[in-house]
């Protein structure tokens, strides 16, 4: 009775260091703000970002690489998934708080095609006196990664800056625009945030 | 009309006994300085004030179904103003709204307009003698241009009025009425103050046989004021003007007379600054014309029908050059626009209880500036009618309608009906629903603009914007991307308006406390404003209009005025203003509107507390003013305070309204003075403090200096 009863305790500490491990190592979302300074010019030249590493990474070939999970110049965001792309990406746009989705949703993420692109220009307005981009509140980017993950995302604040990140004011034409980014990414591949 | 001709005198107070105006009109015709004097004191003291904007006819105050006040010229001299926009700010429920004076593209055009019932400057008509007045810069009529010497009253009817002045008079119409009067007059006024301010005028007025003649003059010269010396912008720029006025009456018979005023303003605004890290200086000028000659055929053909037949034609432009030191041109626009207008009214009183009016018009306007491809035309064909009708005797009910036809965007029917209980002789409550709108204006239609900086936007008039050019532009390469917005820009609609206002009022004929309220409601519809159609490959916008929102703006304006003892009089004004956009409130409802508590914040779901409303409006405004009179000795003095509550000026956050600290400017109180004394009846010295507490905000009120001092002399005397 007593060995079974060893037995059992012992069994159920494995269990519980078991499943303990598991989430600390893999289930446990990661959530970060981040500032990602982008170039202010429409000419292709993508920074670009990955949710793993959480950082922006430096990519040869656009179309080639796996290591990218969204794209950002000025206002354009392009994602890793849909023609011309190698991953296996795409994004939804949800009006909500960060906190308020707690699930990604099972469809309805959108790839990149030609000019059908994923995210359009639905998360920012624009001021052409004040010259400013302001992101609008309430919208979560869902991202599905380049290698089939989720995160989920804000943007805070964009600020346009010179060069050297110093922030300027019209009439001063800004060739940065520095991003503020708060996001949380599921590193298990599940839709749980 | 002779009632019309008696209110030429400075009525300050008001009593009962209109019928006695009649005698006195001829009374008055001649008179010596002492004379003038008793006789103004014996009308303010017999007479009614009267408003004719109301419903196009004089009419006394106390009879009046719609929400009007007036501002008496005494008043406005006794303050020590020089502009109007200084007069209209402490009235109440009024803002005068600011943009910088200062030289930045396109700077200085917006100018200082007014916000009636919460609706922005675009939607207030503003009127000279009763003709529209033009030259409106991105929507706004810059009031400074108006000087106040010539103003012998000015009447302010709020809530819509587009049932008998058609688009604009929406929010309210302003109506500014110049001096002349049947008698031989003249003044003279000189004042210098702070900011090397120099404000002259001189005004004449002659009896010559069956003509009367009205000479104006006014020189104003600033250098203007800057609240941040730090950068190299000034706020308002050094400017100076000029007005000249001529208005001649000839008097055919008693039945038959001609009023022909002629008008020319010339302002100079000087601008020096420098841009891209003040590494570049500008400079240039800024000069504004303005003229306007306008004569009037009043005839009356018998005790019950007269007739007037009004022409109008007016000239304003602006021709803005600044150059970079080197000579090369940094912006420059030459902006004209001309104005012609003929209408014609009769009056029929049918009998003791209906007054009718109808009457049509046609007015053209024609739009000449670099921003639109080509000189645009428009014309407009009214017609209009009115009936006055007394129920009994303290009913009173007033319906009217307007319809204007005409060539660039959809044509509108415009009623109105308003009513009056008199419960006695001093109380009565108003109650009216008027229909109002606005034409998209000439940008909104024409603009054709590119902006010349390296990275500038562009922006097309609905009637401008092709989405075959966009296209095109969109495989030459110069357009990145087509917004679906673009496919959905077509021939704008007028914006329009529902205006209800309920007001009661208690008119003390011991002038002792008297009060009023309105509770006023306004729908509008059909909102035009401009929004991004497509990405230009340099990374800008271009932009075009159409109509979008619908807004409301309500609230109550409380207005309380009295007597203590014989020489203190004193009023205060209040007004709360509840404004905002439907949709806005039924989607934080449904908990679907985010924003943020702090500028770079997460987003949180709205609630209805957070909901500032449109922006620019104070929820809170009141004024109060004393005036303390010694008339043994001749001495006066008053002091006026007025409070405005934060209001919203950007949203940082895309929820498109104001909801953290940052996106609102600070409210403040702004405490005016003035001391005068007269001596033998013909001289006054005037000393006048403004801005008594210092309150400076160089964005969100660049139009007040910090505190400044105005010295003034003013001699008036009559010759014979």
């Amino acid at each position: 009775m007593f060995r079974k009863l060893l037995l059992l305790s012992v069994f159920a500490g494995m269990v519980m260091v078991f499943t303990t491990s598991c989430s600390d190592e893999d289930s446990q979302p990661v959530e970060a703000t981040v500032d990602i300074s982008v170039s202010a010019k429409p000419t292709g030249a993508f920074t670009f970002f990955n949710f793993e590493k959480g950082q922006v990474v430096t990519v040869d070939s656009l179309a080639k690489s796996s290591e990218w999970d969204f794209g950002l110049e000025l206002v354009t965001f392009i994602v890793n998934g849909g023609q011309g792309r190698a991953g296996q990406g795409g994004a939804i746009i949800l009006d909500n708080t960060l906190e308020g989705v707690t699930e990604a949703p099972e469809t309805g993420y959108k790839t990149d095609n030609g000019a059908d692109t994923a995210i359009k220009d639905e998360w920012y307005t624009y001021n052409p006196v004040a010259r400013t981009f302001t992101p609008i509140a309430g919208k979560v980017f869902v991202f599905k990664t380049a290698k089939g993950k989720y995160a989920k995302m804000e943007v805070l604040a964009a600020v346009p800056t010179d060069d050297n990140g110093a922030v300027v004011v019209p009439p001063v034409v800004p060739t940065k625009i520095k991003y503020t980014i708060r996001y949380v990414f599921q590193p298990d591949g599940s839709k749980n945030f | 009309m002779l009632i019309f001709d008696l209110c030429v005198v400075n009525l300050y107070k008001h009593i009962f006994i209109a019928t006695f105006c009649f005698g006195c009109t001829f009374l008055k015709a001649q008179g010596t300085v002492s004379d003038s004097v008793v006789w103004e004191q014996m009308m303010e003291t017999i007479a009614e004030e009267t408003v004719i904007t109301a419903t196009r006819a004089d009419r006394s105050l106390s009879n009046i179904t719609v929400p009007t006040s007036i501002i008496q010229a005494k008043s406005i001299q006794n303050a020590g103003m020089i502009k109007l926009s200084d007069v209209l700010q402490e009235q109440s429920g009024i803002v005068v709204t600011a943009a910088a004076g200062s030289s930045a593209i396109g700077g200085g055009v917006f100018g200082n307009g007014i916000q009636i019932q919460g609706m922005n400057p675009d939607y207030t008509l503003i009127m000279l003698d009763g003709e529209p007045i033009t030259g409106r810069q991105g929507g706004v009529l810059d009031l400074t241009r108006f000087a106040v010497g010539n103003i012998r009253k000015v009447e302010i009817v709020k809530g819509p009025s587009s049932s008998l002045y058609g688009s604009e008079a929406m929010g309210g119409v302003v109506n500014i009425l110049t001096d002349q009067r049947r008698q031989n007059l003249s003044k003279f006024s000189l004042r210098y103050g702070s900011f090397r301010t120099l404000d002259a005028f001189a005004s004449l007025n002659r009896e010559i046989g069956k003509s009367s003649l009205y000479m104006f003059g006014h020189y104003n010269r600033s250098q203007g004021y800057d609240l941040t010396p730090e950068t190299s912008i000034k706020t308002i720029d050094p400017h100076q003007d000029f007005t000249f006025q001529l208005k001649w009456t000839y008097r055919f018979s008693d039945k038959t007379r001609l009023v022909w005023s002629n008008r020319f303003f010339k302002g100079i605004q000087k601008s020096l600054f420098s841009i891209n890290q003040e590494s570049l200086e500008i400079n240039g000028n800024g000069t504004t014309t303005d003229l306007n000659v306008n004569p009037v055929l009043y005839h009356r053909w018998n005790q019950k029908v007269h007739s007037t037949l009004r022409l109008y034609a007016s000239l304003y432009r602006y021709d803005q050059s600044l150059l970079q030191q080197n000579g090369i041109v940094y912006y420059a626009d030459d902006f004209i626009q001309q104005y012609y207008r003929v209408e014609q009214q009769n009056d029929w009183e049918i009998n003791k209880n209906i007054q009718f009016i109808a009457g049509a018009g046609y007015n053209q306007q024609v739009v000449e500036t670099m921003r639109y491809r080509d000189a645009q035309n428009q014309h407009i064909t009214y017609v209009f009618s009115q009936a006055e009708i007394k129920v009994n005797k303290k009913w009173t009910i007033v319906p009217g309608l307007r319809y204007d036809a005409n060539s660039a965007y959809d044509s509108r029917l415009s009623p109105k009906f308003s009513t009056l209980y008199k419960i006695n002789g001093y109380s009565g409550f108003t109650a009216s629903y008027g229909g109002g709108f606005k034409a998209p204006d000439f940008r909104q239609l024409y603009l054709s603009y590119a902006n010349p900086a390296a990275q500038g936007y562009r922006i097309f008039g609905a009637n401008e914007f092709s989405i075959q050019n966009m296209e095109n532009e969109l495989l030459s390469g110069s357009i990145a991307q087509i917004l679906p917005e673009a496919y959905h820009i077509t021939t704008l609609s007028p914006e329009i308006s529902h205006g209800f206002n309920m007001g009661y009022n208690y008119r003390d004929p011991k002038q002792k406390l008297s009060w009023e309220a309105n509770l006023f409601y306004n729908d509008i519809q059909n909102l035009i404003n401009y929004l991004p159609v497509a990405i230009q490959s340099n990374g800008s916008f271009v932009f075009s209009y159409k109509n979008t929102k619908r807004a409301f703006t309500s609230g109550l304006e409380c207005n309380v005025s009295g007597n203590i003892r014989k020489n203190i009089s004193w009023s205060a004004g209040y007004q709360f203003l509840f404004t905002g956009e439907q949709a806005v409130i039924s989607a934080i409802r449904d908990e679907k509107v985010f924003g943020r508590n702090s500028p770079t914040g997460s987003a949180q779901i709205m609630k209805l507390t957070d909901y500032s409303g449109l922006l620019g409006r104070s929820p809170h405004m009141a004024n109060v003013k004393f005036e303390y009179t010694f008339p043994e000795s001749d001495w006066s003095a008053n002091v006026r305070a007025i409070y405005r509550s934060r209001w919203g000026v950007v949203d940082l956050d895309g929820n498109g309204f104001a909801n953290m600290d940052e996106e609102f400017a600070p409210g403040f109180v702004n405490v005016n003075m003035s001391v005068q004394k007269t001596f033998k009846k013909m001289y006054t010295l005037q000393l006048a403090v403004n801005n008594l507490l210092n309150h400076m905000d160089e964005v969100n009120a660049p139009n007040m200096a910090g505190t400044s001092v105005m010295a003034t002399f003013i001699c008036q005397f009559s010759n014979q």
